[in-house]
């Protein structure tokens, strides 16, 4: 680790027969960092966690997490790990303060630090009345955070959350992401897949997959100014529906797309958005019967960035 | 292969133990399951005919035929039900099962005998019931045929002859003298209860984990798989061993039901078994999607052959031969086999070896399919 990475993916391919699941990825996760890990379902995502965690060995390619070769110690990496699923709700049927002793012990944690932890994540949770009852009472939030501790018990250098905000509500979630923070803060890498990809705006770096390829890899505004070079504006027309068909036969536009009740478009290269292009605007709707309500300018979302990467790539097989 | 970590299995088969205590259902199958089934099969399912409601037609009225009757109504197999008065009546007391067979004696009962001739009595048996009625019908010959001795010898006696007979029969009946069914059906229950508890619920409750994402949490951690298969398997060999020697207390405080033979080897074979059954759920978890799945599965492969063929209820030896071919392949055969020279006869293992042969073979076979399977799933 003297590199200062944390996880360091080279190459790293899994086949299963014929099918490529994951194809020659490469990238690293700095130590400390928020990782967001995005890309749709069956994409290669959960393969890729899957070889991180040492559960299943990669067709070819290497990675090594928290200084360990996932080829040749998968054991060691184990313990360095945390691990936490969204489909993971510790033991429902035995009490929090059994989920915690047992998930304790499987990690070796030795008793009077685990005494010492399982009474500090009791406090920081409030769960003091909860400890003796079963798993399956507490809420959803409290429950999710209680296996976030519960992964963290023998404090691991890199946790991996796989879709950890998914079937929770939005307060929880933004309470998670506060959690996330903290543990970044302190020092802990942490490597987390969603796909609500507002929540890839809280991640330092993000790397997007998409049918086994590694499509784009940085940080989130870097993201978004290496993608669109153009200025993109946000149109609020009478008729947007047929406004979204007529507007690229205006001369400054690109593209344009359909966004909810609202009209995107993107303009050519160089040209940026002023009053004058505004008024040109205004005239061209007007002209075909079409009332320009307001008009201006937006910053893409990484959700734009990905449908952009996506549609480049189908464009360019067709 | 690194040592195993005593702790850590040890923590996941007190997790085990907690939630298997926890789970209303499935402690009911393991504590009243056990205990209801030798109670059906002691009391209720018992194929033994006992105090059969014997309705009298004396048509003689002699201290002969009275001697007669009195020869019935003495053994526990017979109960007096009542005297019946016109043979008209015999139809609708054996139609409501008022009673259940009818001894008719004729008139000339007592003048037959005396006059050297043949008396004919009659016997009526419902015979809805074939079991029951073949052996009504059997008591029946048997003392008849001892009354007719008796009062042969008499005869031969009142006319100062040698009380001779040339042949007398008298029957001992080895290893279960009572010829109590229940004392047979021991060991065939402790075969049941064990695929029930040691296949069925090992296979659903690693399904289980597989169905709540648990096992996933669990392959990432550092356990390694041989700890988390014992620590998940040995709480159900546990209870399985107490389910077996909770049968055999039972048994034996019922129904003074005891083990003829060596404890050792019983214990060793119900062991041997065991390992085979529990190999056999974690088989059927490694293939089973889901806990029903799983169940149906198991329930199939385990508990239905272990009842139909493997001896427990239908003797094989009565089996059309292809379901006997069958019976080869059902380890309850063979483990029920031991149990019976070992729990009944006593007999050492020069009698059942070749039994103990075919529980090895299953178990290495078992154990064998399942550890590459297992591997397959972990890689």
């Amino acid at each position: 680790m003297t590199n200062g990475f944390s996880i360091d993916i080279k190459n790293l391919t899994k086949k299963f027969g014929a099918f490529t699941a994951v194809d020659d990825v490469s990238f690293s996760v700095k130590k400390g960092e928020i990782f967001g890990f995005l890309g749709p379902n069956g994409s290669g995502k959960s393969t890729t966690i899957r070889m991180l965690c040492g559960l299943m060995s990669p067709t070819s390619g290497t990675a090594e997490v928290a200084g360990f070769d996932i080829n040749q110690n998968p054991e060691q990496v184990k313990t360095k790990i945390g691990y936490m699923s969204q489909r993971f709700s510790l033991y429902n049927d035995i009490t929090v303060s059994q989920n915690i002793d047992f998930w304790g012990t499987l990690y070796k944690v030795s008793a009077s630090d685990l005494k010492e932890r399982k009474e500090s994540l009791i406090a920081d949770l409030n769960l003091e009345d909860w400890k003796n009852r079963l798993t399956q009472t507490l809420p959803g939030g409290i429950k999710q955070r209680l296996a976030l501790g519960c992964a963290m018990l023998h404090q691991p250098e890199i946790i991996f959350l796989d879709e950890p905000t998914g079937g929770v509500d939005p307060v929880s979630r933004r309470n998670f992401w506060s959690v996330i923070d903290q543990l970044s803060a302190s020092g802990t890498t942490v490597f987390v897949t969603t796909h609500f990809l507002d929540e890839a705006e809280y991640c330092q770096n993000v790397g997007m997959i998409y049918n086994a390829k590694l499509i784009a890899l940085g940080s989130p505004t870097a993201l978004r100014e290496n993608t669109f070079k153009e200025t993109s504006i946000e149109l609020d027309v009478s008729n947007p529906m047929e406004a979204v068909s007529i507007i690229p036969d205006h001369p400054d536009v690109a593209e344009s797309s359909i966004f909810g009740n609202l009209v995107h478009a993107i303009l050519k290269p160089g040209i940026s958005w002023s009053p004058d292009v505004e008024t040109s605007f205004r005239t061209f709707l007007e002209s075909r019967h079409l009332v320009l309500k307001s008009a201006e300018p937006v910053v893409p979302s990484l959700e734009d960035v990905f449908i952009h990467l996506i549609d480049q790539i189908s464009k360019g097989k067709a | 292969m690194k040592s195993l970590n005593f702790g850590r299995m040890k923590v996941v088969a007190l997790k085990e133990f907690r939630q298997i205590g926890r789970d209303r259902r499935s402690l009911g199958i393991y504590i009243f399951l056990p205990i209801f089934m030798l109670l059906m099969f002691g009391y209720a399912l018992t194929y033994d005919v006992k105090e059969v409601r014997l309705g009298i037609l004396d048509q003689s009225r002699t201290a002969d035929s009275r001697e007669f009757i009195s020869k019935f109504t003495e053994t526990e197999f017979f109960a007096y039900g009542m005297t019946v008065d016109r043979y008209g009546d015999a139809d609708y007391l054996l139609d409501k099962r008022i009673v259940v067979a009818i001894l008719v004696i004729p008139p000339d009962f007592s003048r037959s005998i005396l006059a050297g001739t043949e008396s004919r009595v009659q016997i009526l048996v419902d015979g809805s019931n074939a079991n029951e009625a073949t052996q009504v019908q059997s008591y029946f010959s048997l003392i008849t045929s001892q009354f007719n001795q008796k009062f042969r010898m008499d005869f031969l006696a009142r006319n100062g002859q040698n009380q001779y007979l040339p042949m007398d029969i008298r029957p001992r009946i080895w290893y279960n003298p009572e010829l109590r069914s229940s004392r047979y059906l021991v060991p065939g229950l402790i075969v049941y209860i064990m695929m029930l508890l040691a296949v069925i619920s090992t296979a659903v409750s690693i399904v289980r984990e597989k169905e709540r994402r648990t096992l996933e949490q669990l392959m990432i951690s550092p356990i390694k798989p041989a700890e988390l298969i014992l620590g998940k398997t040995i709480p159900y060999l546990i209870i399985s061993l107490i389910a077996a020697y909770g049968i055999l207390t039972a048994a034996w405080f019922l129904f003074g039901a005891t083990v003829a033979g060596s404890h050792l080897y019983l214990f060793l074979i119900v062991l041997l078994f065991l390992i085979g059954a529990l190999g056999l759920g974690l088989l059927i978890s490694t293939i089973a999607p889901n806990q029903s799945v799983a169940f149906m599965i198991a329930a199939f492969v385990s508990v239905l052959p272990t009842i139909l063929l493997s001896g427990f209820i239908f003797p094989i030896e009565s089996m059309h031969p292809f379901l006997q071919a069958i019976s080869l392949v059902i380890p309850g055969r063979y483990f029920l086999e031991a149990l019976r020279f070992i729990i009944i006869k006593g007999a050492g293992p020069e009698a059942w070896w070749p039994d103990l042969v075919g529980l090895i073979v299953f178990v290495a076979i078992v154990l064998g399919i399942t550890r590459t399977k297992l591997n397959q799933l972990i890689r």
